[in-house]
């Protein structure tokens, strides 16, 4: 009963935002999430199957687990300086629970396989309301973008000390990016909301390897998936204003309904990580990861009818690589409890002009705190992690859209496992 | 199972109670201090057409009201900037033949349904439509009409440098503008200059931007006053300019701010029609039997540029050959075209302002605004909190429809460049003035039909 309802759970509220580099995101277990993520070297639990699917060729017999990470988002914004540099605009709060389903199976002794579900990339903004005016409302008014990736995996134990794997993932993706749009020979403004999804196919790949007693190496990758959004649709609205002949120009230039195509290659990524267990009772890892964010360069929407007369919209994102350090300790406090933490530096993707209130992202440090629990064949998890990202203070936009952007987020994870 | 919900019920009211959560600011939004409005308190405005508040060819209360200078007084909140309101249509280039106001009718032709490219229909409101507007006597009130002290807003379309100092009425001006009258009421005003009229307000700020029509006469097709038969040259200008400088300096107490002239020939004006045959058709040139653009008669279709208003003469088969469309065969007359001659005189003379400009006010530490700089900006394209302003005509926000006037936004950006410049240069005691700047995205929103 129990279950159900957490099935149902997670798999209808599955929104998500940005919170690793550009728009990914990097909590995909509460274990790992104790230690700042830093886990792709010990890769010991169920979310291995994201971390280093490698490692769950240490994991015995049929294991099931679910988990969900609550982010709860703090972001604003100060500026622009163009209109005044004190104006002060809080983004709309958001709650998002990426969430996770994974299992294992231990099919003969050296090879496992797995399955994953997990939510890899997303981003979830939304400025202006009723009671709060936001100044930025051209550039956006709510952008999300969800994905849902299903990744089966096969890991071999190659030698001892020795694991590899191999993975296909399946992403599936949507979009809404939501603007107001002004119509300036009528001094008109108008809405514009776009919706898309499709789904893309990529691979993983990792390796996990114990060279002493006690030291691990892990090393993943996770290549490009590409989205190709054929079938979306763009709408574009504007208040009645009662003259027939604007309203007439307005209905010919702006179609309330065409077809709208853009594609986006999702980053690729890879990850290494070395952990010691220097007493039965404490580990400590340390990694480096790297999103390939320099494959978002541009985002070109195009339209099937034209809009204002353009049948495309190129609007350019020149992202770059973003690698982050992370370290994370466990120590056993009893036989069943261990505790954690950890920290960690993201870099940010998007370079100061690019910055928009849309993904208004900078260069994050996250500390964790985390414990574990065994009791029976359960496993619970749990992690608190807040998220500080450097006040970022914007003087080139290329929207001359400068000001400051500020945002933390409080992460609550939770995960259980079951061995049966 | 209740361990389970003792843990969850921890979990919950951790997470009620122990995330981190930003503070607004304490700072609050710019807010204009009362030395501010002092500063604001007896503000005039000296200059030309942009200063006036001429918008899409005419000057009419409804546009007035968003003359940059009115924003820039809003903004201060000074209670009391008083312009020369008139009435709709208002008075403007096409008043003699009895129209005010121009108005984007459509912006494709219906009657030309086939266009590739929109034909945009624009028309001057005929007076006759109006009834109630007098020509003669212009003013959208009697208050306004007989408004006791000079106003606030001395700015007159179609007057020279020269005329700040010397106008007091049409016949007695350098540019016999017919708008000086209706600005400076004399004799009735006691015959006083734009300039006399500014000093006799005992002004605490003063905005002068003069000059642009020094050129803008000359290179105009039409001109509302008397058409230049060349622009005033740069050492005549520089001359005015400095006894203008003088003069405005030797009232005391009063800040002062000035602007340079604009390169006029990035306007739609001058930008419009090309210089080939349009196909009345599809509105795109008009291609011959072997597939080559024609260029207009009298048109050198490399160099020459073809004044906006040319296109009325088009219509007519002005400049176009006899057996194309309705070609009359005859040479478009001259006055739509900028030679290159008289394109390089143009360009020279802006610069001479713009080189006796910033050499006078440096040398008397007069607060400059770079208004040459900021009409370049908009024609490589002004973004603004998620929308672009460019120099394209109707559609690129900028300028109002006679292609050479910015339009209400075009004014609240203009409004914008001098308020940030009074910000940097202006004190009030040991303080930096800080006026807020207009809001225009709010602005927009505020011109909304539903909310006007």
């Amino acid at each position: 009963m129990i279950k159900t309802k957490l099935w149902l759970f997670i798999l209808s509220v599955s929104v998500s935002t940005a919170f690793g580099s550009g728009f990914s995101i990097y909590e995909q277990g509460a274990k790992a999430s104790g230690m700042a993520s830093a886990f792709i070297a010990q890769s010991n639990d169920l979310s291995a199957l994201f971390y280093n699917p490698a490692g769950i060729t240490a994991l015995p017999g049929l294991q099931v687990g679910l988990g969900t990470t609550i982010i709860q988002t703090d972001f604003d914004f100060t500026g622009p300086d163009v209109v005044d540099s004190r104006l002060y605009t809080p983004a709309e709060q958001g709650v998002f629970p990426p969430s996770t389903i994974y299992a294992t199976y231990n099919v003969i002794p050296d090879l496992t396989v797995g399955f994953a579900f997990y939510s890899m990339f997303g981003l979830a903004s939304e400025w202006g309301s009723e009671t709060q005016p936001w100044v930025g409302h051209f550039l956006t008014t709510k952008s999300s973008l969800q994905t849902y990736s299903l990744n089966p995996v096969i890991a071999y134990r190659v030698l001892d000390n020795l694991s590899v794997a191999i993975g296909a993932v399946a992403m599936q993706a949507n979009v809404l990016m939501e603007k107001d749009i002004y119509f300036s020979a009528r001094m008109l403004e108008g809405h514009s909301k776009l919706k898309a999804e499709t789904m893309g196919y990529g691979f993983n790949a990792a390796l996990q390897y114990e060279p002493l007693e006690g030291l691990f190496f892990g090393l993943t990758y996770r290549s490009n998936v590409q989205l190709d959004f054929n079938d979306g649709t763009a709408a574009f609205t504007f208040p009645k204003t009662g003259d027939p002949v604007i309203d007439q120009e307005v209905a010919a230039l702006f179609p309330n309904g065409t077809q709208a195509s853009a594609s986006i290659k999702m980053p690729d990524f890879i990850g290494v990580g070395l952990s010691y267990r220097f007493t039965p009772n404490l580990t400590v890892e340390a990694d480096y990861t790297r999103f390939g964010w320099s494959s978002y360069d541009k985002l070109v929407v195009d339209f099937n009818e034209p809009v204002a007369g353009q049948t495309q919209s190129v609007t350019e994102r020149n992202y770059r690589d973003a690698s982050s350090v992370r370290v994370g300790l466990e120590y056993y406090a009893l036989d069943n409890l261990a505790l954690r933490t950890g920290y960690a530096w993201e870099e940010s993707a998007v370079p100061d002009a690019y910055v928009e209130p849309s993904l208004p992202e900078g260069t994050r440090h996250i500390y964790s705190f985390g414990m574990g629990y065994v009791i029976w064949d359960f496993k619970l998890d749990l992690s608190y992690q807040v998220l500080l990202q450097d006040d970022r203070n914007i003087e080139n936009s290329v929207e001359n859209f400068n000001g400051k952007y500020r945002g933390l987020a409080n992460m609550y994870g939770v995960s259980l496992g079951y061995a049966f | 199972m209740k361990w389970y919900k003792t843990v969850f019920a921890a979990a919950a009211v951790f997470i009620l109670t122990a995330g981190c959560k930003f503070d607004a600011p304490v700072s609050n939004p710019n807010t204009v201090t009362p030395n501010e409005k002092l500063l604001f308190s007896r503000f005039v405005a000296l200059g030309d057409n942009i200063v006036a508040g001429y918008q899409n060819a005419a000057l009419t209360d409804s546009l007035q009201r968003y003359s940059f200078v009115n924003l820039m007084a809003r903004q201060a909140e000074a209670e009391n900037f008083v312009q020369p309101l008139l009435g709709y249509p208002g008075l403007g280039s096409e008043s003699l033949a009895g129209f005010g106001v121009l108005e984007l009718k459509y912006l494709d032709d219906p009657k030309t349904p086939d266009t590739i490219i929109p034909d945009p229909v624009i028309m001057p409101v005929p007076f006759s439509d109006y009834p109630d507007f007098d020509p003669f006597d212009p003013y959208l009130t009697e208050e306004i009409k007989l408004h006791p002290l000079p106003y606030n807003n001395l700015g007159i379309p179609g007057i020279l440098l020269e005329d700040v100092l010397v106008a007091l009425d049409k016949l007695r001006s350098r540019s016999h503008s017919q708008m000086i009258d209706v600005v400076l009421r004399n004799p009735a005003a006691g015959d006083l200059t734009p300039f006399e009229q500014a000093r006799a307000f005992v002004p605490s700020l003063i905005v002068c931007w003069a000059g642009m029509y020094d050129v803008l006469g000359y290179a105009l097709y039409k001109v509302p006053g008397t058409k230049l038969t060349e622009p005033t040259p740069p050492a005549e200008f520089a001359e005015h300019f400095s006894s203008l400088m003088d003069s405005l300096q030797s009232i005391r107490g009063a800040g002062l701010i000035v602007g340079n002239v604009p390169d006029i020939l990035d306007m739609p004006y001058f930008n419009t029609v090309g210089p080939f045959v349009i196909d009345t058709v599809t509105n795109t040139p008009y291609l011959d039997e072997s597939g080559n653009k024609v260029p207009l008669i009298g048109v050198n279709p490399e160099t020459d540029i073809v004044l906006f208003p040319a296109k009325n003469a088009t219509r007519q088969g002005y400049g176009i050959p006899i057996g194309i469309l309705n070609g009359n065969g005859e040479a478009l007359d001259e006055d739509f075209i900028l030679t290159p001659d008289e394109q390089d005189l143009i360009r020279q003379a802006i610069e001479g302002y713009n080189t006796a400009i910033d050499t006078i006010t440096r040398n008397k530490e007069i607060a400059l605004v770079d208004m040459y700089s900021f009409f370049k900006q908009i024609k490589d394209g002004y973004a603004y909190a998620g929308f672009t302003f460019t120099a394209e005509p109707i559609t690129g926000g900028f300028y109002s429809l006679d292609g050479v006037h910015p339009s209400v936004l075009g004014n609240a950006l203009i409004a914008n460049e001098w308020l940030s410049k009074i910000n940097k240069t202006l004190r009030t005691g040991n303080f930096f003035v800080s006026i807020p700047l207009v809001n225009v995205v709010q602005l927009m929103s505020d011109l909304q039909p539903q909310n006007r």
